[in-house]
């Protein structure tokens, strides 16, 4: 059975520079040593084709041949034995070039080595197209569409049924380029000065938003309702690591959307805030958000991504999913001086780093953890740390249509989804019999790429929370020292003993005639910012 | 390995680092069936045998040769396996640290392992054509 596994690249974060040229020092001589065992493994395959051709040679010589009556000495070598054992040789030499090959690869990935020339390739890629998307917006059109439509057929050809999934696959390299290109248009900026900026996508959104914001308000009402509500069971557990808070924020995701039945009653917009006691006895918070849920009276709808995408902060603040999370923190008590970690996927990310750019003077937001989110252009100060999460063919994280800041504050992983051989761990059956798994750990596949827990035989898009879990246990699995260093740095802001675990749900409504208890708090957009 | 002399028709285009050699079209012809005792080239073309003159069939320097290749194989992946060590042992004062770093560090002793390995393999080799001539 087929499923999916995921290969991660880390870029940003804190490397010691002289570290870092240890690492590529050590990548350089065993790329060197590789070539002289590579160099041996052509030398003996040569020397096997060279004996052979002295064997054949040895053919004429008298003593296989019977002689004249001349007595003269012979000599020979077992050239059969000495053929075979060259091309012995020349395998084994091969197969360690080939390990150390391997073994270099897999530092230099761990440690990013090539990570400046990846980014100015990206970046070089990505203006190209924004500027050949801006001059010939009807050619680029074509060929996105072209791109598109042979991607889907390869990748529908090699799954055996159609699958448009693999349109986004084929893109993947040029989303942020064309998005960026097309946000250049509608954003009204010239295109003089497109390849200077990264932020044509959140311009544009501005713009965008100035409309989208009546028109939603219009539909779903401008009154924000945000309650505490009751789990009838666990659903977002303690957590002392990012991983852990992935699955906490897949859970709660999944729950709401009832994609999964944890039994809790928890239903979509609902966010969790967690309350950490240190050992001191101050408290740390953990807050965390999922993304788009799409209800008709959510605030977690698909229009309020548009303005949570503005580079204009009071519009992002006006966003009401940020006005929920906003209150939530509020009513939770978080206060100004404590530290606070926000966890989010997709939409939950923007919102998060929504927080931590616009709301940096109101709370101590230490840490920021996005999955799928497109946040390279929030402007996040330098003392909150981010760990960004991306898949390369999502689409939804390039959205922002530029890479993240390579910082030493921001630290993104980006993963890459292939094809591979599905496993199934091993158990015990209800009848207590042994089921073996057919399992190949992270080990065995040498750290190439985490599988992915759940995933189904055929494409599907990577924008799901399981595929950035698995690039997280990828980059962990790697060991790389910046994403050891934000993985502590997160530990650290919620390090204690988890104390309380508070659920708040959030509903859009016209007239404001809520359905929620006296604790129902009535958001007041001017409080962010005012609306113009 | 000598490379001939007089004009030849190459045969064999190698990869090892030596001058191509070529046919010997004259030694080749003085065969006729049967290695030459008289004044001929070397098997592999070029200068004149050394042992022709000898009465001393040139099956000694093609095994020779043979030897002398085998040889030569052997040191070079003798300075190969030499400089494996290397790496492993600057693997062992780094940092880095974790389930890739240990892998890391357990592949490249494997390597120094097999190297070694094929250094001992290489070195009977030559031990076998050193026997057997």
């Amino acid at each position: 059975m087929m499923g999916w596994q995921v290969t991660s690249y880390v870029s940003g974060g804190r490397y010691s520079t002289a570290e870092r040229e240890d690492y590529a020092s050590l990548a350089r001589l065993m790329d060197d040593v590789a070539a002289d065992w590579r160099a041996a493994a052509t030398a003996w395959s040569s020397a096997a084709l060279e004996l052979a051709r002295d064997q054949a040679s040895l053919t004429w010589c008298s003593s296989v041949v019977p002689d004249e009556g001349v007595t003269i000495s012979h000599s020979s070598l077992p050239y059969g034995t000495l053929i075979q054992r060259c091309s012995d040789h020349a395998a084994a030499c091969e197969a360690i070039g080939g390990e150390l090959d391997e073994m270099s690869s897999l530092l230099i990935r761990a440690h990013s080595l090539y990570e400046d020339c990846e980014s100015w390739a990206r970046r070089l890629v990505t203006e190209t197209l924004q500027m050949t998307a801006t001059a010939l917006p009807k050619h680029s059109l074509f060929g996105t569409a072209a791109a598109v439509a042979s991607g889907i057929a390869v990748g529908s050809a090699s799954e055996g049924g159609f699958n448009p999934i693999y349109g986004l696959t084929s893109t993947a390299w040029a989303q942020e380029g064309l998005l960026s290109g097309a946000a250049t248009y509608l954003g009204g900026i010239h295109p003089g000065l497109a390849p200077m900026l990264t932020n044509e996508v959140n311009v544009a959104a501005g713009a965008l938003a100035t409309g989208t914001k009546p028109l939603k308000d219009t539909m779903q009402g401008d009154c924000l309702t945000v309650v505490e509500v009751e789990p009838n069971a666990m659903v977002v557990g303690s957590s002392t690591s990012v991983a852990e808070s992935l699955e906490n924020l897949r859970r709660l995701a999944e729950e709401r959307l009832g994609k999964i039945d944890l039994g809790s009653g928890l239903s979509y917009a609902t966010i969790a805030v967690q309350r950490y006691r240190r050992e001191d006895g101050s408290s740390a918070w953990l807050v965390t958000i999922p993304g788009t849920d799409g209800e008709w009276d959510s605030p977690f709808g698909w229009m309020q991504n548009i303005e949570l995408m503005s580079d204009d902060p009071r519009q992002r603040m006006q966003a009401d999913s940020a006005r929920m999370v906003a209150e939530a923190m509020r009513q939770a008590g978080i206060g100004g001086d404590e530290p606070v970690a926000l966890i989010g996927h997709s939409q939950g990310g923007i919102v998060a780093a929504t927080i931590a750019s616009d709301l940096a003077d109101e709370y101590d937001i230490r840490h920021v953890v996005t999955a799928g989110s497109p946040v390279a252009n929030h402007p996040i100060p330098s003392k909150t740390w981010v760990t960004s999460i991306e898949m390369d063919d999502e689409l939804v994280a390039a959205l922002d249509g530029a890479e993240n800041p390579r910082t030493g504050n921001w630290l993104t992983i980006r993963g890459h989804a292939t094809r591979s051989v599905q496993t199934t761990p091993a158990g015990v059956g209800a009848d207590g019999s042994c089921a073996p798994g057919n399992g190949v750990s992270s080990w065995g596949k040498d750290f190439a790429a985490a599988e992915v827990t759940g995933a189904p035989e055929s494409k599907e898009i990577t924008h799901w929370l399981k595929y950035h879990q698995a690039a997280y246990r990828n980059a962990t699995d790697l060991g790389s020292p910046a994403v050891v260093t934000h993985e502590r740095h997160f530990q650290q802001v919620i390090e204690g003993e988890l104390e309380e675990t508070r659920y708040y749900r959030g509903r859009m409504s016209l007239y404001g005639a809520s359905a929620a208890p006296s604790s129902a708090h009535r958001i007041d957009t001017d409080a962010f910012g005012g609306r113009d | 390995m000598k490379c001939g002399r007089h004009a030849g028709v190459w045969i064999t285009p190698t990869i090892r680092p030596h001058a191509p050699f070529r046919l010997d079209e004259r030694g080749r012809a003085r065969f006729n069936g049967r290695m030459s005792m008289f004044d001929q080239t070397s098997a592999f073309g070029g200068a004149p045998s050394t042992f022709g003159a000898d009465y001393v069939c040139s099956c000694h320097g093609i095994v020779a040769a043979s030897q002398s290749l085998v040889h030569a194989r052997v040191a070079q992946t003798r300075l190969a396996a030499d400089d494996t060590a290397t790496p492993q042992a600057r693997s062992m004062t780094m940092p880095w640290e974790g389930n890739a770093a240990s892998l890391f560090r357990q592949r490249l002793a494997d390597c120094a392992s097999a190297a070694q390995r094929a250094l001992d393999d290489a070195e009977a080799t030559l031990r076998i054509a050193g026997a057997g001539a």
